[in-house]
């Protein structure tokens, strides 16, 4: 008893904190509100703050060992939409307004935050290893922020894409920087370390490349056959993958390992 | 380069799948038996549970994870993620058992960090060192008459990522064969990759120091005892020769290493072989030294233990 009151204790300050926090940011303390969102925004604020409440009471007496961080996430009120045939690795995290089509894949470590704006990827597209597809919240040219690329785009790994519209069969090469408010055309090849400066434009049929993006050449005219057939290579490679998991996570089965070896131990 | 192993028979296609096929219905079965569970409100007896309403509150320790869950076991969101992950296709991440040539090498153990990522065919040599968030991937695949091997056949090969002894690929860097191309990726011996570099689809030699950002991309070869300076971006058909210094975008020549500069090369690797071994022993929990780090930072050491026991 002695132990629990202890960690009871030193959990209390955590738990008037956050209570505080939300009661705060509840009373619309922090900042200016913007103006469509406010229902929603404030439904989704009474619940969590009941949920985290009720969450700071109950784990007060330990931590928490096992990560639970998801690959798919809802974030206010709206829900990441897939196909069937989405390979999502189970280290890559799809976030809030994201829409998938078919045949597509988000590689190890990526990020698609749709937060602010909606993300919307084409069929047959790939995101690559460890990059970063995020919006803002408003483009001065009055256009939405929202983030589309069309069928058959790859992204190379390491790449940074921001608030930017996308045409068809588009390759972006490794480590690419894509500013806010960019947009490319369909039949594009992006060197790799391309930095494309915000609010640029780039036209069809081209290869760009340097920093800031500069003209390369043209295009041939197979080109196009080319890029789709990277896609589609990428999309091979991506089934390979989606074979190894199980529709459904077995991870809470090693959890209940677990507890079965501590109540063998007699531990409890 | 050696010849790379041969892909998966036929039977072991079928003892695969025929695999797969059992592993989805018993999970099915097994998602069934949870909702029934659910459903009549026994689920409050799991076992899991059953540790919250133990009398004994010290027992109450991070377990309690399964209290605040929703009674929907299978849908959890424990995290998927595995540091080592096959591929069928490809073959499955390795750590070499060859006897070290490297002095410092002699005696140590690869560190691979927890949420680094390691798919298909990897290997890694000893003394190397992964570190945390890297990306490495060897799942691609390649004509055999590509690297002319066999130039009658149309069969696909595997190329793997192969990393020397002494390696270390630090935070966030990302190593992976080409998806276009299916070129694999060797790096040699005491090569520093940086923070967040990108190696797809090329070649690296011994004693290469790669700058934080790098990026080189499939074809291009970087050869032994030259250096990358940050965010060089070397493209398909460069080669950096030995003993230079190669900066920009896209990447060029910018000197001559001095014999200081060279010397200085084997250094880096050098320490980081040393750092990545005090890694590999704080992420084995438990160990003496670290039991003392751990009380000192305010961590009751038996339920680290505990937990440690019970995943065995």
């Amino acid at each position: 008893m002695q132990n629990l009151s202890h960690s009871l204790l030193s959990k209390v300050p955590n738990t008037l904190r956050s209570l505080s926090r939300q009661t705060k940011r509840f009373m619309g303390g922090g900042g200016v509100e913007p103006v469509g969102v406010v229902p929603r925004e404030r439904n989704v604020k009474v619940g969590r703050a009941i949920k985290e409440t009720g969450l700071a009471a109950k784990v007060a007496g330990g931590e928490e060992v096992f990560s639970v961080r998801r690959p798919l996430m809802p974030l206010l009120g709206s829900t990441p939409v897939l196909s069937n045939d989405t390979f999502i690795a189970p280290s890559a995290t799809v976030i809030g307004d994201v829409t998938l089509y078919d045949y597509t894949s988000i590689w190890y470590s990526s990020v698609l935050l749709g937060d602010y704006n909606s993300i919307k990827l084409g069929g047959m597209s790939n995101v690559q290893d460890r990059c970063v597809i995020s919006t803002i919240p408003k483009l001065t040219t009055g256009f939405p922020s929202t983030v589309t690329l069309g069928n058959y785009v790859s992204v190379g790994p390491n790449s940074v894409l921001t608030s930017c519209t996308i045409g068809d069969n588009v390759i972006i090469g490794e480590g690419t920087v894509i500013g806010s408010g960019s947009v490319i055309s369909s039949n594009v090849i992006l060197e790799p370390g391309t930095i494309v400066p915000e609010y640029s434009f780039i036209p069809g049929d081209q290869k760009w490349g340097g920093n800031p993006a500069s003209y390369i050449e043209d295009l041939s005219e197979h080109a196009t056959d080319d890029i789709q057939g990277h896609a589609k290579q990428v999309q091979l490679l991506a089934e390979d993958h989606f074979e190894e998991y199980l529709p459904y996570g077995n991870a809470y089965r090693h959890l209940e390992e677990v507890v079965e070896g501590e109540i063998g131990e007699g531990k409890v | 380069m050696p010849p790379p192993p041969p892909g998966p028979t036929a039977f072991q296609f079928f003892r695969h799948y025929l695999g797969r096929c059992i592993r989805e219905t018993g999970q099915m079965f097994d998602r069934v038996g949870l909702r029934g569970e659910a459903a009549s409100g026994s689920w409050k007896s799991n076992k899991a549970t059953r540790i919250m309403s133990s009398s004994d509150p010290s027992k109450i320790d991070s377990l309690n994870w399964a209290a605040h869950q929703e009674p929907w076991l299978f849908d959890t969101p424990l995290s998927r993620h595995r540091t080592m992950m096959p591929v069928f296709r490809a073959g499955q991440p390795r750590i070499s058992t060859d006897e070290p040539t490297m002095s410092v090498v002699e005696g140590t153990t690869p560190f691979i960090a927890p949420c680094s990522t390691l798919v298909g065919d990897v290997t890694v040599h000893q003394g190397a060192s992964i570190w945390y968030g890297a990306v490495i991937r060897g799942d691609t695949h390649i004509k055999k008459e590509k690297i002319g091997l066999d130039k009658e056949s149309d069969e696909e090969v595997h190329i793997g990522v192969v990393i020397g002894e002494g390696t270390n690929v630090q935070d966030n860097a990302i190593i992976s064969g080409c998806p276009y191309t299916g070129l694999g990726v060797r790096i040699g011996k005491g090569v520093t990759v940086g923070h967040s570099a990108s190696i797809v689809g090329a070649t690296v030699g011994d004693n290469v120091l790669v700058g934080m950002g790098s990026t080189i991309s499939a074809g291009a070869v970087v050869e032994s005892g030259s250096f990358l300076a940050a965010g060089t971006v070397v493209r398909g058909g460069q080669v950096v020769k030995s003993g230079e210094l190669w900066a920009g975008q896209p990447a060029r020549k910018l000197k001559d290493l001095t014999e200081k500069q060279k010397k200085q090369l084997f250094y880096q690797a050098d320490e980081y072989v040393k750092l990545s071994q005090r890694h590999a022993h704080t992420m084995e929990l438990g160990g003496e030294e670290d039991e003392e780090v751990l009380r000192m930072n305010g961590v009751d050491v038996g339920d680290v233990k505990t937990i440690d026991d019970g995943k065995k």
